[in-house]
């Protein structure tokens, strides 16, 4: 059976068909190749504008009429046209029965193929539409992912937005919890009956819980929020353990648990970090181990491992208690904040349930890490560690120069002068009730610039100044006060920053601005009077490097 | 239906009546989620609940709003990753119709789980054309329509469009207007 093709027939069939006369001459040329080349591929040698990929041994018209295998052609200067098809041998000519091959690559884009240019008969279109569709997949998902990544980003500024209020929040709530504290204090120096007594220790320890809450909530949240900085101070170790020991040997004793800190060989001594921290991590874990424990004890030990940097060393604490145990989904979940380990634990030994998130987040800005093991009934282990820098023995500080003693609030001087500046009301009622034992002569004024304005027409023994306050800050004003001293060579007024921002930078800003000595609020009555009674002392001149060291740290 | 059809309704509404009425159709339609891929087939239910939110919030009728968006789905089409495959089919109208069902079909093999239309040109004379649209799908010629309006516009032309139905299917009349017919 013989089966005739009429030229329409073979435009739709092959699109891309060649006819060849035997000297290789293109005669005649399909409907798509027409349209890309202008047609200009009639009259002219084959192989001057095609060039066969397959079979690649083909180099003259001899040879191609010969060949059976299957051809792959390439248009001479069009890289992304491709050709596939088999020769039909005729006597008096050659035909090339040819179809495009879909380039799946985007460049396609650019050649001006459309749906007549693929045989009906073959599936190129499909794999070009394919193509096409992946690609618009690929776009979409591109599209998502930057869509998606933008919503994250505004997920998590809004989470750090909403943790910046929260420490706000906190922040304005300790204020007046300061002083309803303060107050308690002072109130309780007063002769007061017994029955009064019970009643102020109970407003004392509630507020005591309470302001331990918005602490926690206030350490979180500025965690959350990147706001909290890891200090880099030299400490002692054995001074945080010692601390330690201080803090809970009693409260162990009291439960009648056994209490026991060792401190292996070769990991005393002092280190540069952030001792507050590494003591909260510590005592948190302390406290909880004594406060669900009833009998056994206690075991901490610490000890020190090198790392691979040099002069970075790691600070291994281990809490092991006899106490009730956990579950295991209970330890998974100990970690994450607003999840105790049930809400009954929560009602039983009370607390936020935000101290284990805390230390797991201080831990990880230590470059440290934090975990627990426990058997239900048994026991429980926490353990983390820090990294810490080593201390080169020279460049230790002086042993703390002033320690406080607290049970000494005898003022020192009575009568003095005093200049306060501060601009919350019920903090200067309270600065006022803590002052009255020194029985002074007390200015008290609302921001910098009255203060200032004080100085210029008093005189002072010394100045208390608050940082944050309208119109002109603590900062500022004791800049102008130390110009004004040192162009009109005053006598030195003795300065004491109250803030309640301690970190060592903020200390230190103070003391570079002028300040000769900082005490953190929330005020300790002991602490002030004590303070006042040393600046007060010794020249103010020497203060510098004497009291306002020893109070920056 | 595949997502293109979602993310074209959701850039009709959004360009036409902005985000708010957006997030109100969202929430008319009890969609949970924005994020259409175009090539991914979602259930008919989707595309149609979504289609009637914005019927209810443009405070369209169902076919009025089917033809808006037909005219839109090109404008739409031509925007997107998608714009080489209508470039494909054809510089002109004609050409362009006649490809219409292979195009569809094509599309099919790639996205099996789609339930493409059939498009039939009967005949393309002196400014006469007649197309016959069958699909599995109800309701959806005036869909149809919108599109042909846009694509005469698209190739330069005006003229009217008649539908008439016949057995299982819709054919529609475009007769161009004399002075393009030629
Ligand atoms: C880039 C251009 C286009 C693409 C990629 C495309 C693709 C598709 C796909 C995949 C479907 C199947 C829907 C499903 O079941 O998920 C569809 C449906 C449909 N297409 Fe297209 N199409 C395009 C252009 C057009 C044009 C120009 C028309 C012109 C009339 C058209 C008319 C329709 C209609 C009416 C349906 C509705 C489904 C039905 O009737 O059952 N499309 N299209």
């Amino acid at each position: 059976m013989t089966l005739t093709l009429d030229e329409t027939e073979l435009d739709r069939l092959f699109p891309a068909y060649l006819c060849l006369d035997l000297h290789g001459t293109i005669a005649s040329a399909g409907p798509s190749l027409q349209k890309l080349n202008d047609g200009d591929f009639v009259g002219r040698d084959f192989f001057d504008v095609l060039q066969l990929e397959r079979p690649n041994d083909v180099t003259d018209i001899e040879a191609l009429r010969r060949t059976q295998a299957p051809l792959i052609l390439q248009a001479c200067g069009n890289g992304t046209l491709r050709l596939r098809g088999i020769v039909v041998e005729k006597p008096d000519c050659l035909y090339l029965l040819l179809g495009h091959i879909p380039e799946v690559d985007p460049t396609l884009q650019k050649t001006p193929l459309s749906f007549s240019d693929f045989s009906p008969t073959d599936g190129s279109l499909d794999i070009l539409l394919a193509a096409e569709v992946r690609k618009a997949l690929l776009d979409d998902a591109h599209a998502l992912a930057v869509e998606l990544r933008e919503e994250k980003r505004a997920a998590e500024a809004a989470n750090v937005a909403k943790s910046s209020f929260l420490a706000a929040m906190s922040h304005e709530i300790r204020t007046p919890m300061n002083g309803v504290l303060g107050m308690a204090s002072v109130l309780s120096q007063t002769g007061l009956e017994a029955s009064q007594r019970d009643m102020l220790d109970i407003i004392t320890q509630s507020g005591q819980s309470l302001l331990t809450i918005l602490n926690d909530i206030l350490d979180l949240s500025k965690i959350e929020s990147g706001k909290l900085e890891i200090e880099r101070t030299s400490f002692c170790l054995d001074e945080i353990v010692r601390s330690c020991e201080a803090l809970f040997g009693m409260k162990a004793e009291e439960k009648g648990l056994a209490f026991d800190i060792q401190v292996r060989e070769g990991a005393h001594g002092t280190y540069h970090g952030d001792p507050t921290r590494i003591r909260q991590i510590l005592n948190n874990l302390v406290s909880n181990a004594i406060k669900f424990t009833d009998k056994g004890g206690v075991d901490i030990r610490v000890r020190r491992t090198d790392t691979r940097e040099p002069g970075v060393v790691r600070l291994e604490f281990e809490v092991e208690d006899t106490g009730i145990g956990m579950h295991s989904e209970t330890t998974e979940r100990l970690f994450s904040p607003f999840t105790q380990a049930d809400s009954s634990t929560n009602r039983q030994f009370g607390g936020t349930g935000l101290g284990l998130a805390i230390s797991k987040r201080l831990c990880r800005l230590m470059d440290g890490w934090i975990q627990a093991t426990s058997e239900f009934g048994t026991g429980s282990m926490f353990s983390f560690f820090v990294q810490v820098a080593v201390n080169d023995e020279a460049s230790l500080p002086k042993p703390e120069a002033t320690p406080f003693n607290h049970q000494s609030t005898e003022p020192v001087s009575r009568g003095l002068r005093i200049l306060a500046a501060e601009d919350n009301k019920t903090n200067r009622i309270l600065l006022r009730a803590f002052l009255e034992p020194l029985d002074a002569d007390l200015t008290m004024v609302k921001n910098g610039r009255e203060a200032v304005d004080a100085w210029r027409i008093r005189d002072f023994d010394i100045a208390l100044m608050d940082i944050q306050m309208p119109v002109m800050d603590g900062i500022a004003a004791v800049k102008e006060i130390r110009g004004c001293e040192s162009r009109e060579r005053l006598v030195r007024i003795p300065i004491i920053a109250v803030s309640a921002n301690a970190m060592t930078h903020q200390v230190c800003e103070y003391l570079e601005a002028g300040m000769d000595a900082h005490i953190a609020k929330p005020i300790d009555q002991a602490e002030l009077l004590q303070l006042i009674g040393l600046m007060t002392q010794s020249p103010p001149g020497h203060t510098e490097a004497g009291v306002g060291n020893a109070r920056a740290w | 239906m595949y997502g293109m059809i979602q993310q074209a309704a959701r850039d009709m509404v959004l360009a036409r009546y902005g985000e708010e009425v957006w997030q109100a159709v969202l929430g008319e339609s009890g969609l949970t989620s924005e994020h259409f891929i175009s090539a991914q087939a979602y259930d008919d239910t989707i595309t149609f609940s979504l289609l009637s939110a914005i019927g209810t919030l443009s405070d369209m009728h169902q076919d009025e709003l089917l033809e808006e968006f037909g005219k839109f789905w090109i404008e739409f089409a031509e925007a997107s990753p998608y714009s080489s495959v209508l470039r494909m089919a054809g510089d002109d109208l004609v050409t362009f119709l006649s490809n219409l069902d292979r195009m569809h079909a094509s599309i099919k093999s790639t996205m099996p789980q789609t339930a493409v239309p059939s498009f039939q040109l009967l005949n393309a004379n002196d400014g006469h054309i007649q197309l016959v649209y069958r699909s599995e799908r109800q309701g959806l010629a005036p869909f149809v329509r919108g599109i042909l309006h846009a694509l005469l516009k698209k190739f330069g032309h005006t003229g009217d469009i008649s539908t008439r139905p016949t057995d299982g299917a819709v054919v529609f009349d475009i007769v161009l207007h004399a002075a393009e017919a030629a």
